[in-house]
């Protein structure tokens, strides 16, 4: 049976005196339905939402393809027999919308009675979909069956459309309330695609043909726009795969732009005519796949890049780690050693002393200077495992501060008059001076700063062949701050070694020059100390051959 | 338990697989469904529908409104009812055949029936 007033369409699908948005509504929209569903489904098909995304975008495209036959198509018996496809894929779409909102809320299946809730909505469709509660005739003047749809049969599949449509949105609405902040992120984008698409397809579907049922209009061009919805949702399901890797594909935005970029261009085909138009489409379709895929290579290539980055920099902070793990064990190494190596020289220090002061009878001459290095070897080896001790507490964290308030100057006087006796073996003269506005109260652990003085004075001892070394102690009521200087007349430094000297073994450039033997660590343990408890101990040198000046600077009790 | 994990998949494909075999043999095979078209009409005997092509309907075309089976039309026209004048009657053992003639208590404007003074 023949539509009489209508040709026959070439192709297929081609007729003539068709609506101008027919193509363009439809094909578009089927093809990025059919691109994104595939693309998800075969990036992780076993995938339950994937899955169902799938059924989703296929339902759509068979609409669609009903659809242009019921447009196109002139053959009544054929057209008749798709028309109750329209009721099926609906509710497909409305049901399996649901499913599929219910999976990516939950990821997980639904139960089985949830499963036999959904059949049971289906069935009625199902089952009567061939009987003329569904379709009992055709208009071959029309060519269209709009007159002759069954209201119930129809009022019930639509009513499906805005069930599934609440049901969806009561299940977004209840999870949104409990999610995190980017979970909310992800279903404000689903609901606002799905709904979106539930509510133009089934809306406008629906009133398009009840206004063409009704003779209010010739025909249900109104229901194209209904199309667009499958835009809306595919848009956003792009941008929920983009972003947040849903349904586990990951997908680079350039691609995904330049992907619809090139379904944009491509659908420009359903409408242009002329040959021109047609030429100038393709050139434009071919020159941007093209750029677009310049810019996905060059995109994969950063991508590339920064994940080897990432990788090193990873490495690198593992190596790191594990430095410093090595640095603990070697401190922890060093503490243990160092309390070993104390306590046998302890007792060689004591027993050389109390030979050296005849505790077990005189000793000769040659025997007594023998002695008296065996002392000074030891004290010195002393002094040099109390420095590693420092050190290693002062790294593991546990040197342990007791501040209290005391006079500054009146310890730094002491300091130096226990030290003038070394000074004046060397031959150097050491004195004291001071100019003080306050008292010189600080607050801060004395033996520690005691120590601190003995390291700096005994650095200007090294250091200083001839000449003198002066302890100043001065102070600046304004900064509240009191320094003490030992400026000395020794070898001095160059600008550039003054900080590096108070490095961990470090000595000056010209240090070997001196024949002193050192550990390197005095100045180190002396600023560490200083530093702990407020204070800084700092150098300043004219240059090598003009002395230097190592100040300790600490806050002024007022 | 597969079938209760796949209940959706096992029951919609065979009802779906009925609907479109069902749909098919009624439509494609048997034809048993009404078909309506337009019917030739005498305005100067019966009350025409009227349909005009523009504003002043200097050439007016005058129908009736036929309902009958397809199977029906097909047996006496075949495919296509252009020009088959056995289209716009219903033969005695047909039952579900019906031509409408346009009601002016319905709407006048739809309606055209013309006076043989009109003729002359």
């Amino acid at each position: 049976m023949i539509c009489y007033l209508y040709e026959a369409p070439t192709y297929f699908f081609f007729a003539p005196d068709l609506p101008e948005l027919l193509y363009y509504s439809h094909i578009p929209a089927s093809v990025l339905a059919l691109l994104i569903g595939f693309f998800v489904f075969l990036h992780a098909r076993d995938q339950l939402l994937n899955k169902l995304l799938l059924i989703i975008s296929v339902c759509f495209s068979l609409w669609t393809l009903t659809s242009l036959i019921a447009w196109t198509n002139v053959e009544a018996n054929f057209v008749a027999f798709v028309w109750p496809f329209f009721a099926l894929l609906s509710s497909f779409i409305a049901i399996f919308s649901i499913y599929f909102i219910h999976v990516f809320l939950t990821k997980e299946d639904v139960s089985f009675r949830l499963k036999l809730g959904f059949l049971a909505l289906l069935t009625p469709v199902l089952l009567l979909a061939h009987t003329n509660l569904s379709i009992s005739g055709f208009n071959i003047t029309n060519c269209d069956a709009f007159g002759f749809e069954g209201s119930l049969y129809k009022g019930y599949y639509t009513l499906l459309g805005y069930v599934a449509m609440i049901w969806i949105a009561t299940l977004l609405i209840k999870h949104y309330r409990k999610a995190t902040s980017e979970l909310r992120t992800q279903i404000l984008y689903m609901g606002i695609g799905i709904e979106s698409f539930l509510f133009l397809f089934t809306t406008l579907t629906f009133i398009g043909t009840y206004l063409a049922t009704t003779g209010v209009v010739d025909d249900s061009r109104i229901e194209l726009y209904g199309l667009f919805g499958m835009m809306i949702f595919m848009v956003f399901m792009a941008m929920l795969i983009v972003r947040f890797k849903t349904f586990n594909v990951t997908v680079l935005a350039p691609q995904a732009l330049v992907l619809a970029l090139l379904i944009l261009v491509a659908s420009q085909f359903t409408y242009v005519t002329t040959a021109t138009s047609i030429t100038l489409t393709s050139v434009t379709l071919v020159l941007t796949a093209l750029a677009g895929l310049v810019i996905i290579r060059n995109v994969k290539k950063e991508i590339k890049q920064r994940k080897e980055i990432e990788q090193l920099a990873q490495k690198l902070k593992k190596a790191n780690k594990r430095l410093k793990e090595l640095d603990q064990m070697k401190s922890e190494f060093v503490s243990i050693a160092s309390h070993q190596l104390r306590s046998p020289l302890t007792s060689i220090r004591g027993y050389a002393s109390m030979i050296l002061e005849g505790s077990y009878g005189k000793l000769p001459t040659k025997a007594e200077e023998v002695v008296g290095k065996i002392v000074e070897s030891s004290t010195f080896m002393a002094s040099s495992i109390e420095d590693y001790l420092n050190v290693s507490r002062i790294e593991a964290g546990n040197m342990k501060y007791e501040l209290a308030d005391f006079n500054l100057k009146d310890e730094a006087e002491h300091v130096a008059d226990d030290k003038r006796q070394e000074a004046m073996k060397k031959g150097l003269l050491l004195t004291f001076k001071s100019d003080l506005d306050r008292h010189g109260i600080v607050n801060a652990d004395i033996g520690k700063t005691r120590q601190i003085l003995h390291n700096l004075i005994n650095n200007a001892l090294k250091y200083t062949p001839r000449g003198t070394i002066v302890i100043f102690a001065h102070d600046d009521a304004k900064k509240k701050k009191m320094y003490i200087d030992i400026i000395d007349s020794g070898i001095g430094m160059r600008a550039d070694e003054v900080e590096d000297i108070f490095g961990k073994f470090e000595r000056a450039h010209n240090a070997n020059e001196t024949n002193v033997t050192g550990t390197g660590l005095g100045l180190f343990v002396a600023r560490k100390m200083a530093r702990h408890m407020n204070g800084e101990v700092t150098a300043m040198s004219d240059g090598p051959g003009h002395g230097s000046t190592f100040r300790l600077e600490m806050p002024l009790q007022m | 338990m597969n079938f209760k994990r796949y209940i959706l998949l096992y029951t919609i494909i065979p009802m779906l697989i009925l609907a479109v075999s069902a749909s098919y043999f009624r439509f494609m095979v048997s034809q048993d469904y009404l078909v309506t078209y337009e019917g030739f009409c005498d305005p100067y005997t019966e009350s025409c529908f009227i349909y005009c092509e523009d504003e002043t309907c200097t050439d007016p075309f005058y129908s009736t409104s036929i309902t009958r089976k397809a199977a029906a039309v097909f047996s006496v026209c075949g495919e296509d009812i252009t020009d088959c004048e056995a289209a716009d009657v219903c033969t005695d053992n047909e039952t579900e055949c019906s031509v409408l003639y346009c009601d002016p208590i319905l709407d006048i404007d739809a309606c055209e029936m013309l006076s043989l003074t009109d003729l002359e």
